[in-house]
């Protein structure tokens, strides 16, 4: 299927590994030239030699202020213009709601929301007036399913959905999508971290702890990052223009609400 | 029906005017003992006059302020003797406006005054109701959280997140006799309303009389629901016979919200 982005442009935040890269990838692979953040140059340089098209590295801490605006001028400068932003974040603290502060909550929004909403309204203007854009959030299962012991993940990352949800009516009439990923458990660093917690088992070893998750799932077993990259470059696709303001899972039939 | 929780100690947050009102009525006339807050005096002398009779306290403070929060808890305990039982959480919505228009400080102030009021008041109670093995909390909400309306991104996200985080929380505490539900209440009449229909409408040339009566017609029950039904609710989920009804997010909106589930 040719999804339609050739010389289109994407900003990909927190993509030098994991889910943020896989999207990376699959965009680049449908012909879109793409800019990744992270924090590690030297991880950020070996995920942009993997991508090609003209790809580029920008190294910023999502969690400031300054970093996020140099990002985009940065990013901007590079892509001319910007028609395609992923957002994406490291998870926030993990372990019961009742060990939690207010501290780690205010920590949370700053990491989990805030950069997301920052990016979203620096690149909509572009969006609109070229009356093309395409914004996809990383969110999470836990966002419609709370997982035990990830209160702030679960909340935050609800909480981004209800704010993007708002901003998808608010631009839907200029060919702007806004729409949410909801993975499952996928191959990542991440999930390695927090597999036990995720099965109730604080103190079993991260491997066994990621097999027993994936176990869980209907599907046996847990997903490859490029499975999500893929369903991220059709959200981005041309095709997918009258989708907006949405949440799809992609969790091998983990959650199991109907809707 | 006798709810079965007479003599229990209540403290409903911004619980003078509106649909925190009407859970403070409903909770004192069910026998509860009552604190409930408010920001102005006026308010708060309005409302005990209203409840003349009953076995309740005021205590003036914003819940929105880090600081007022700790002094409203105090207050509390200190005029109930013992650990609150009933939690109702409450606040004024943030202000309306498009996404675009927010700026990163607002949804920080938003967080703070329409999230983090209900996490901090959930820490300040629960281990007194995780030990008395009886507890509720039942945080006032917005169907907003569910189906996001027009130009009210602050609103549709803090409080989204708040269900997240409460649902966390419900689960944790689910075998300790505790359990935490959300209203979200749709178009009930309260000053709040009367303000944001028009918002909420789309439609911002309106007098705030005529969006009131407009989105009246518009809900399915051809009316806006009123505050002592909200109360009622409140009420039954603080009682003896909600104990198996927990990290649930319940509408109260004329038939409103469009979705199934």
């Amino acid at each position: 299927m040719d999804l339609g982005l050739k010389g289109e442009t994407a900003l990909c935040l927190a993509a030098s590994q994991g889910l943020g890269l896989a999207c990376a990838k699959a965009l680049a692979e449908a012909g879109v030239k793409v800019v990744i953040n992270g924090r590690n140059a030297e991880r950020g340089k070996k995920a942009v030699a993997s991508l090609g098209n003209g790809a580029a590295f920008i190294p910023a801490d999502l969690t400031s202020d300054a970093d996020r605006a140099r990002l985009f001028d940065e990013a901007k400068r590079h892509l001319g213009h910007i028609s395609i932003l992923i957002t994406n974040a490291d998870g926030p603290k993990t372990g019961p709601f009742l060990e939690r502060n207010l501290d780690d909550w205010r920590q949370g929004l700053e990491l989990t929301m805030l950069p997301a909403i920052d990016l979203a309204q620096r690149c909509v203007p572009d969006m609109t007036a070229r009356k093309f854009g395409r914004i996809i959030n990383i969110s999470s299962i836990s966002a419609k399913e709370p997982t035990p012991n990830t209160p702030l993940a679960n909340g935050l990352k609800l909480g981004l959905i209800g704010a993007m949800a708002t901003l998808a009516r608010e631009v839907a009439r200029q060919g702007v999508t806004v729409n949410n990923i909801l993975p499952g458990p996928f191959d990542t660093d991440l999930l390695r971290r927090v597999a036990p917690f995720l099965v109730a088992k604080p103190e079993m070893p991260q491997e066994e702890a990621v097999k027993l998750y994936g176990e869980r799932a209907p599907v046996g077993r847990i997903g490859q990052v490029a499975e999500f990259g893929a369903l991220c470059a059709f959200l981005a696709s041309r095709q997918a223009g009258y989708m907006t303001g949405q949440s799809v899972v992609i969790d091998g039939g983990h959650v199991h609400a109907i809707y | 029906m006798d709810l079965g929780i007479k003599g229990q100690t209540a403290l409903v947050l911004a619980g003078t005017r509106g649909i925190g009102f009407g859970c403070t009525e409903a909770l004192a006339e069910a026998g509860c003992r009552v604190v409930f807050n408010g920001v102005t005096p006026d308010s708060g002398r309005i409302a005990l006059a209203k409840l003349k009779g009953h076995d309740v306290h005021y205590v003036q403070g914003d819940v929105m302020k880090p600081r007022d929060r700790d002094r409203i808890y105090d207050e509390a305990r200190a005029w109930l003797g013992k650990d609150v039982s009933i939690l109702v959480t409450n606040s004024t919505g943030p202000a309306a406006g498009s996404f675009m228009s927010k700026s990163l400080d607002d949804w920080r102030e938003a967080f703070e005054g329409n999230m983090l009021n209900a996490v901090d008041f959930a820490y300040k109670t629960i281990k007194g109701m995780m030990e008395a093995g009886y507890g509720r909390i039942v945080n006032i909400n917005s169907m907003s959280a569910k189906e996001p309306s027009y130009n009210t991104p602050l609103g549709n996200g803090v409080k989204a997140a708040m269900v997240g985080a409460m649902a966390t929380l419900a689960r944790e505490v689910a075998d300790k006799g505790v359990t935490v539900n959300n209203i979200l209440p749709g178009p009930i009449e309260t000053d709040l309303l009367r303000r944001f229909t028009k918002h909420m409408l789309n439609r911002p040339e309106l007098s705030d009389e005529e969006a009131t009566r407009l989105f009246g017609e518009s809900v399915p029950a051809k009316r806006l629901g009123t505050i002592q039904e909200c109360g009622a609710l409140c009420a039954f989920l603080a009682s003896r016979h909600a104990g198996y009804i927990t990290g649930q997010s319940i509408p109260i909106d004329g038939g409103l919200i469009r979705s199934m589930y």
